[in-house]
């Protein structure tokens, strides 16, 4: 089990205090994470020791940030299972590796007799893209339904699998939803899309995923997978395209310029091999080099202790917020089918005004709609707030919640 | 910071002055802070350049509702011209209650709508 005394420790920022002098109880950590006193050292040391451009020099500084940007793709490959670490392209985040795969894949594999599937639980970063994909292409984009409490309906996707049968090409979903908490079983997703059309591509949103839970992407079996830097304890700027080795071959860029090349002449240029061919430009070497130090934390910690200390939090946060009068919980039941994370809304308060006062308790929650419009559309909500967990959160982080929003319903309704 | 959530704007929020819809509007318009899920609606009758009657419908916090009160208390029976130049910094004073940055959005809503509704009537 976590010793979570210990590890909030390794957090600087956590002794803030907010407010009138409120100990900072964060509780938005699907917004972003924060950052352990080691990534933070790992940055610094690199701008302090190392740093110089990467792939370009031969001079020691140069060859340094090479071996420490290439190592750090070598620790994330590992660290989610990827076959080898030229698999991983490094991008800005999830939203711009998604925005990748439209326009790297979806551009020159999709045309108007195709079929797109997706869910309205997206996070609009796995969402408007293929919107945007269904214009350029003419691709159709269907909606597999949801259940009540947030899962896949199974009966709804077979139903699209008969109806559609090999014009399905995609599949885009998430892997845990931000607003739900819901963890979809994508293993199990990908095997049935697949069985439908061995061609079918299988591109997964992990963005809320790879900070809580062992990940692994080759026994997921997906063809693309994406994630965010900062959602996991390491800085903002930096996220990761995975993809399969096969399918990255056959794929084209859509940023171009130095560093993705091979030669270049007046009038012609030729391409460098994956993954460089994918990453134009100076890359975020500092950000790749943080990314590999909040994995390496992540290990010691040990993704299993991870999880069971969400579920341990999710169960306790769920048992005490159904208490509360009034209240509706999102997302499904029971927290082993979740991620550390619970939105909910309370009858006649708005979303905005729990959050301020949560504020004045030093409890930092998100209200709104998370990034998944269609989402509350669909519920038929204007806004919820939001609590999301990570490794420094305790039981002591959730009373504190609490307090804060009987404090709320007495102050507003009251 | 001041606490926001004191009396004269909490009996507004839950009292709110000007609530509902009018009979014969004659400009109506919505608007909405998609950053925290705020959604106005708001209606005016206006005779001769007057604002003879004003009417919001919030699914809003209480700074927006709160505002949106205040601020229809305020300008009806006022004239358009007179609309047009009330300004956001006069909105915030007619508040008196020290807002972050992103509540301010949630206060000038109502006036994002009161804008919208006097332009629209001087477009017709």
């Amino acid at each position: 089990m976590l010793d979570t005394a210990k590890l909030t420790k390794d957090f600087p920022i956590l002794t803030r205090k907010v407010g009138d002098g409120k100990r900072l109880v964060y509780l938005d950590n699907a917004a972003t994470s924060q950052k352990p006193q080691a990534v933070i050292d790992a940055i610094s040391d690199f701008y302090s020791n190392h740093n110089a451009n990467v792939h370009r020099g031969i001079h020691t500084l140069s060859e340094e940030a090479t071996d420490m940007y290439e190592s750090a793709r070598t620790t994330i490959a590992e660290f989610i299972g990827a076959t080898v670490p030229q698999e991983v392209v490094f991008t800005k985040g999830t939203t711009e590796a998604i925005n990748r795969i439209m326009y790297e894949w979806g551009v020159e594999n999709l045309g108007k007799d195709d079929v797109m599937l997706t869910t309205l639980a997206e996070h609009h970063s796995n969402f408007v893209p293929w919107q945007i994909l269904s214009k350029l292409t003419g691709a159709k984009l269907e909606f597999i339904n949801l259940t009540p409490d947030g899962n896949i309906d199974y009966e709804d996707l077979r139903a699209k699998f008969e109806k559609y049968k090999k014009r399905i090409k995609l599949i885009a979903l998430s892997h845990a939803s931000n607003t739900l908490g819901t963890i979809f079983d994508v293993k199990r997703l990908v095997r049935l899309c697949k069985e439908n059309n061995s061609e079918c591509i299988v591109a997964v949103d992990g963005a809320q995923a790879v900070p809580h839970m062992p990940v692994n992407v080759q026994s997921l079996g997906c063809d693309f997978y994406s994630f965010s830097g900062h959602k996991m304890l390491g800085p903002t700027g930096i996220g990761v395209m995975w993809t399969k080795r096969e399918l990255l071959a056959k794929l084209e860029p859509y940023e171009y310029g130095g560093g993705m090349i091979n030669e270049v002449t007046a009038t012609t240029a030729t391409w460098a091999d994956p993954p460089e061919k994918f990453e134009a430009g100076t890359p975020p070497i500092s950000a790749a080099i943080g990314l590999a130090a909040a994995v390496d934390y992540l290990k010691k910690v040990d993704m299993e202790n991870v999880r069971a200390h969400e579920i341990a939090l999710t169960e306790y946060a769920l048992s005490k917020l159904k208490e509360i009068d009034g209240i509706t919980l999102l997302g499904p039941q029971e927290a082993e089918n979740r991620t550390g994370l619970v939105s909910f809304v309370l009858k006649g308060i708005h979303a905005h005004d729990i959050a301020a006062v949560l504020n004045t308790h030093g409890v930092a929650v998100r209200s709104g709609h998370h990034c998944t419009m269609p989402l509350h559309i669909h519920y038929g909500i204007t806004a919820s707030t939001r609590a999301s967990f990570n490794v420094y959160n305790t039981q002591e982080d959730i009373d504190v919640l609490i307090e804060g929003l009987q404090k709320a319903i007495k102050i507003l309704k009251g | 910071m001041d606490n926001i959530y004191q009396e004269e704007l909490m009996f507004h929020y839950k009292n709110p002055s000007n609530t509902g819809k009018l009979e014969d509007p004659t400009v109506e318009t919505t608007a909405n802070n998609p950053f925290c899920g705020d959604k106005l609606n708001m209606q005016m009758h206006i005779d001769k350049g007057i604002v003879k009657d004003i009417k919001f419908e919030a699914d809003a916090c209480a700074v927006a509702v709160a505002a949106s009160s205040m601020l229809t208390e305020h300008i009806k029976g006022k004239g358009v011209e007179e609309i047009k130049k009330f300004s956001k910094e006069q909105l915030l004073d007619l508040i008196g209650v020290q807002l972050t940055t992103s509540r301010v959005k949630c206060a000038v809503l109502p006036l994002e709508a009161v804008q919208k509704l006097v332009q629209a009537y001087d477009d017709k």
